[in-house]
């Protein structure tokens, strides 16, 4: 087991320093010289602009810039957002408890909801149930995002307000603007409660299930066909069919057996999603004005503040690769012909 | 002793739980904002939405406008003599006014000509060693008035004489302007010393009717009002800006209530904001103008009958029709009706394609030639949607042969570059912030401005012009030389204009006391919140 | 946006399936043949465009502004109404399913082309090429795909062919981890072995042997792939990052019409559902064609 760790481990190491050179390239692929991005409106003053050029080592040989960069990294230096001038990392850090708190809800969403519709779908495999729950699949799998948000919003905040406003969902944002919760988890359900403020934790509540529904629409869909396909092909084994003859109920075979090694491939495929949730989460936060990462890198885009490009990419490649890693060590823990393989 | 102690503590208790909770409920005003600003130190802002969302709340200046006619009045200082030659001022300063209390500075002594002195002389002098700590000393606005600054003296505590090196006609009016605040030498000297200058710009103290409390990046920016302020506290406790960049989610949350007051909202929108019961508008002409500026320093644009055909090309009736919907009103010169020198004789540029395409032929390019159309990305009272302007600008040039392609960058982006003069033709405006004439010739026009000469075009005859028009104190001669200026303008066209911008600001119906201003300004200190939604 | 095949899983595969199997599979499954019939419906529209729309897509109309469509109580001018800018609806949706299916295709074939090569390589050459391809496609897993699409917009600059480039980058991987892994599996088989022994050579091995077998799989994924990348394209044209207006890709049709979500709705819902059903009609041919090789083919 342990050598199956540190293989997998080694193996993140030339990922991550691929992962760090393309950060690196970016702040010099983009058009412009990083010096005067950084001057801005005083970019037209020469003297300037070479003097940044020198203080930012931009005209030594590529190789030593980026052992510089590669060395300020691991300790921690993203560098600064041209905009607002606070260094890479703390923005991240401040902003990713939303983001983290929203991928979370539309996770529970779709593994409850995903779960819930695969595992019907194979128990009445063939029936009009098992149709239509697929068929429900199936949309959730190919709408996109944006359009489905845009339309959330349409129906649940402006079609609701003007029919049944006390049901209206809110229009953007984490929490209503009077309540000035002091951040001390990022998570708003959390420090809404620990603050023993009870109508700002109902206010976030009602601000994170749009979202969260919009965001966890694909996964649902993922995980809903998965199960169902997953289970199916569990029910056909053999060993199953010998549990069956030996007289056991079937709803405990189903419960004991089946699901728990349908569970098997799931557990991948839950994993696999972080990157696609992530994805997914730059178009939520865009629509709901989710003050998370997906919007700050898209704001980054906007703003050519590449720093934030640079460090915002690596941050979240680094944490999917983690993810990953747990999901790989998770995998050959259920599964040990992997671990041998 | 212990049936004492015990008494005494049965009567803390009872004293504790019987306490009426009177906790009275705390007001707090929403404004559905449309960006984030450039930072909290106006002086350096570039853009209305930097001088709305921290000069309005934090700062007073030395002077003010009237909301309504823009008169200029007493703000910081109560009174103000002015000498013959209109070259030294003498201000007389206000009292008592406190100083912003928070959580990183406190103050130990009330606003006086200390603090006068230091905000003028960081923004005349570039080696000021505030400036040298701060390490930034481009004021964009403010730095041509002030280096029309002699001498200035601390006569006393209350009183400060500025001497000017030449007359300047429009010198009061430049120091209400948003960006010329003043801010507390006591704070500034206590960043400096602690080397930490720089963070004037994220934590600001100021004189203004609220107090800093935070900012959360792109997202929203909390107030409390300032108890002592001079004008007596805002009638709320609370401001929060939410900043909402998109124009539809402003109304959306207006309309649902999750803000009171918004702003710039789209030409289609304000049909649904009039039948709305909840909601109600308020309008005035503003002091702005929307137009395309050509950067005659990249070709064809150097050609003054190239962009004549441009300008003929444009078919503004439809444009007016189909677009602004009454947003806006068509503009004839640069100067809008309000100002001084407007000359309601000049008539705007025709619609005649054909005269374009002979311009053209004329320039040697009958076949038409490739642009770049700057599209403005973010909606403005003089334009409020930028994109389908220039799709609507994009097709009309089509028809003459001229194929535009339209460039757009996040508005702060936009502007960093349009000062680099990155752009060929580009959809910008200008709103006044004084009124003056000059405040908007000089930037755009004059030889000499640096930051944003769009048009990059200097014409020494013109620099003249402008310039008598600044030293020039009788109003009716300065009225014939801004009217000359606008045939000059008229016959080159370096800018052509094409809007004048009506403000207009929806809000909720509880909401009381707000004037809108012609100068894009957000005054929130008189505004009350009616009934409790 | 589709999940990606775990590194570690092989792929077996067996004889081919023949032209009755496929008739006898689609008979039963009526909504294959309504994907199909739209799919290539499509292709015809987008083919025959020019000749199919009643106007030009980019011309605005400056009477007709946010004309309500036909069911709506428009007119037969304007049969799926205008946008904000006079311009017709229909026409701007015939001529968008160019760009979705153009940038589709053209995308999976510049992710197909290199990826099997190096998939194939890497499967031969396991030690270095093979050790090096896979950790730079670990590299480019490693971006959530959307992020990665607008990196790379976001260096190049937006627009069409930028959009491609971007979008066969994030297919990329996905191809080259299932033709490795496929060729590994033949490899590992009998025949295979006796090739060489007889001295076949390495590419002789790759294209006539092991290319054959590792197209079922490729077909199913690049189907899937077709379906990402109008999604992912659309994204990008959603976000302002890919094709700029006037050009009429959904995506970006959808951009700005955030502000008509109540007074024009159609201008919202008309190209999300274009691409939703676009994308619908793809992933369920896909579904079809993977159950059909379905029980030759196993991912373990």
């Amino acid at each position: 087991m342990l050598s199956f760790v540190l293989r997998k481990m080694g193996m993140l190491i030339p990922t991550f320093l691929g992962i760090t050179l393309i950060a690196f390239f970016i702040a010099h692929l983009i058009p412009g010289d990083p010096a005067s991005s950084m001057l801005g409106i005083l970019a037209s003053d020469e003297n300037l602009r070479l003097s940044m050029i020198r203080q930012l080592g931009l005209d030594q040989p590529l190789t030593v810039q980026y052992w510089h960069y590669l060395s300020a990294t691991l300790q921690g230096n993203l560098g600064s957002s041209l905009v607002s001038r606070e260094p890479v990392l703390a923005e991240f850090l401040r902003l990713f408890p939303a983001t983290l708190e929203l991928t979370f809800f539309a996770m529970t969403f779709a593994l409850l909801f995903g779960l819930g519709l695969g595992i019907v779908a194979a128990v009445k495999r063939g029936s009009l149930l098992d149709r239509s729950a697929m068929a429900l699949a199936l949309i959730g799998y190919s709408m996109p995002i944006y359009w489905w948000g845009l339309l959330a919003i349409l129906f649940f905040s402006i079609g609701l307000g003007d029919w049944l406003p006390d049901l209206a969902l809110p229009v953007s944002g984490r929490i209503a603007a009077e309540y000035d919760l002091t951040p001390i988890t990022g998570f708003m359900l959390v420090d809404s409660l620990l603050q023993a403020n009870h109508a700002a934790f109902r206010s976030a509540l009602s601000h994170l299930l749009l979202p969260a529904l919009v965001l966890g629409t694909f996964p649902m869909a993922v995980i809903a066909r998965m199960t169902r396909s997953s289970m199916l092909e569990v029910m056909r084994e053999d060993y199953v069919r010998t549990a069956r003859a030996k007289g056991l109920a079937p709803s405990r075979v189903m419960l004991v057996h089946v699901l728990r090694n349908a569970l098997v491939p799931i557990v991948t495929v839950v994993g696999l999603i972080v990157g696609p949730l992530l994805g997914g989460a730059v178009l939520t936060e865009s629509i709901f004005s989710w003050p998370g990462i997906g919007r700050w890198m898209i704001e980054a885009v906007w703003q050519r503040d590449y720093p934030i490009l640079q460090g915002g990419l690596l941050l979240i490649a680094a944490l999917v690769i983690f993810v990953n890693l747990l999901v790989e060590l998770l995998y050959g823990l259920l599964n040990p012909r992997i671990r041998h393989g | 002793m212990n049936r004492l102690l015990s008494v005494l503590w049965l009567g803390v208790a009872t004293a504790l739980l019987s306490a009426p909770v009177t906790a009275k409920e705390e007001q707090t005003f929403v404004f559905c904002f449309e960006g984030s600003p450039e930072g909290f130190d106006p002086a350096r802002g570039l853009t209305t939405t930097t001088y709305n969302a921290a000069s309005d709340p934090l700062y007073n200046k030395l002077l003010g406008f009237a909301a309504k006619d823009l008169q200029i009045v007493p703000d910081l200082a109560e009174r103000w003599e002015a000498s013959k030659d209109g070259r030294q001022f003498t201000f007389h300063l206000r009292r008592n006014v406190k100083w912003h209390t928070t959580e990183y500075f406190t103050p130990s002594r009330d606003f006086n000509a200390d603090d006068v002195i230091l905000s003028l002389d960081r923004l005349r002098n570039k080696d000021h060693p505030f400036n040298k700590a701060y390490g930034w000393s481009e004021y964009p606005y403010t730095k041509t008035y002030a280096a029309n600054i002699d001498l200035i003296e601390r006569l006393d505590d209350y009183t400060v004489r500025i001497r000017l090196k030449k007359t300047d006609a429009a010198f009061l009016a430049n120091l209400a302007m948003p960006t010329s605040i003043i801010i507390s030498a006591e704070y500034s000297a206590k960043l400096q010393q602690a080397g930490k200058l720089p963070e004037i710009n994220v934590k600001p103290i100021g004189t203004g009717p609220f107090v800093f409390r935070r900012y959360d990046k792109d997202a929203l920016i909390r107030y409390d009002a300032n108890l002592s302020y001079f004008q007596g506290p805002a009638k709320f406790d609370h401001l929060v800006y939410v900043i909402a960049k998109d124009s539809a989610v402003r109304l959306q949350k207006l309309r649902a209530g999750e803000c009171h007051l918004s702003i710039a909202p789209k030409p289609q929108e304000i049909a649904a904001i009039k039948i709305n019961p909840n909601l109600k508008l308020a309008q005035i002409a503003g002091v702005s103008t929307g137009f395309i500026a050509f950067n005659t320093s990249k070709k064809p644009l150097d050609s003054a009958d190239v962009r004549r055909a441009l300008s003929l090309a444009i078919n503004k009736k439809a444009l007016f029709d189909s677009l602004f919907q009454g947003s806006a009103s068509p503009a004839t010169t640069l100067l809008t009706p309000a100002m001084i020198g407007y000359d309601p004789s000049i008539k705007g540029i025709d619609y005649d394609p054909e005269q374009a395409r002979a311009l053209l032929a004329k320039a040697g390019l009958p076949q038409g030639f490739e642009i770049e159309l700057w599209a403005l990305p973010i909606s403005r009272n003089y334009l409020p949607d930028g994109r389908k302007f220039s799709e609507m600008i994009q097709a009309d040039w089509a028809k003459i042969g001229v194929k535009a392609k339209i460039v757009t960058y996040e508005w702060g982006e936009y502007i960093k570059r349009a000062a680099a003069g990155e752009h060929q033709a580009i959809t910008l405006g200008w709103s006044s912030d004084n009124g003056d004439p000059d405040n908007l010739l000089t930037p755009l026009l004059s030889c000499s401005s640096r930051d944003f000469a769009l048009s990059h075009w200097c014409d020494r005859n013109f620099e003249a012009l402008l310039e008598k028009g600044r030293q020039e104190n009788d109003p009716a001669k300065r009225s014939n030389i801004y009217r000359e200026i606008s045939r000059i303008l008229q016959r080159e066209i370096p800018i052509l204009p094409i809007s004048y911008g009506i403000i207009t600001q929806p809000m909720r119906k509880e909401v009381e006391g707000y004037q809108v201003t012609p100068l894009t300004r957000t005054f929130l200190h008189g505004v009350e919140l009616k009934s409790q939604h | 946006m589709a999940y990606s095949i775990p590194e570690s899983a092989t792929v077996e595969n067996a004889a081919d399936s023949s032209l009755s199997d496929v008739w006898q599979h689609l008979r039963h499954s009526p909504a294959s043949i309504l994907a199909i019939t739209y799919v290539i419906a499509l292709l015809l529209t987008a083919l025959f465009a020019p000749w199919l729309t009643l106007h030009n897509p980019v011309e605005q109309f400056r009477e007709h502004l946010l004309d309500a469509p036909l069911w709506r109580g428009g007119t037969l001018d304007f049969p799926f109404g205008t946008d904000d800018l006079g311009r017709d609806l229909l026409s701007r949706l015939i001529y968008g399913s160019r760009y979705s299916l153009f940038i589709g295709f053209t995308a999976i074939l510049a992710a197909l082309l290199p990826g099997v090569v190096l998939g194939m390589l890497s499967a031969f050459f396991p030690r270095f090429l093979g050790f090096g391809v896979m950790r730079a496609m670990d590299v480019l897993l490693a971006l959530p795909s959307l992020l990665l699409t607008v990196a790379v917009v976001a260096v190049l600059g937006s627009g069409l062919i930028n959009t491609i480039v971007a979008i066969a980058l994030v297919q990329l991987p996905g191809v080259v981890r299932l033709t490795r892994a496929t060729a590994i599996g033949e490899l590992a088989k009998e025949y295979v072995a006796a090739s060489r022994i007889a001295g076949a050579g390495v590419l002789r091995l790759l294209f006539i042997a092991v290319l054959p077998n590792c197209i079922p799989p490729l077909i199913v994924q690049a189907t899937l792939g077709f379906s990402v990348a109008i999604l992912d394209a659309a994204a990008l044209g959603f976000l302002g990052l890919g094709a700029q207006p006037p050009t009429p890709e959904w995506g970006t049709m959808l951009a700005s019409a955030r502000d008509f979500i109540e007074s024009a709705s159609w201008v919202v819902y008309l190209p999300g559902l274009a691409i939703m059903s676009t994308v619908l009609a793809i992933n369920l041919i896909g579904d079809g064609l993977r159950d059909l090789l379905d029980p030759k083919l196993r991912v373990r």
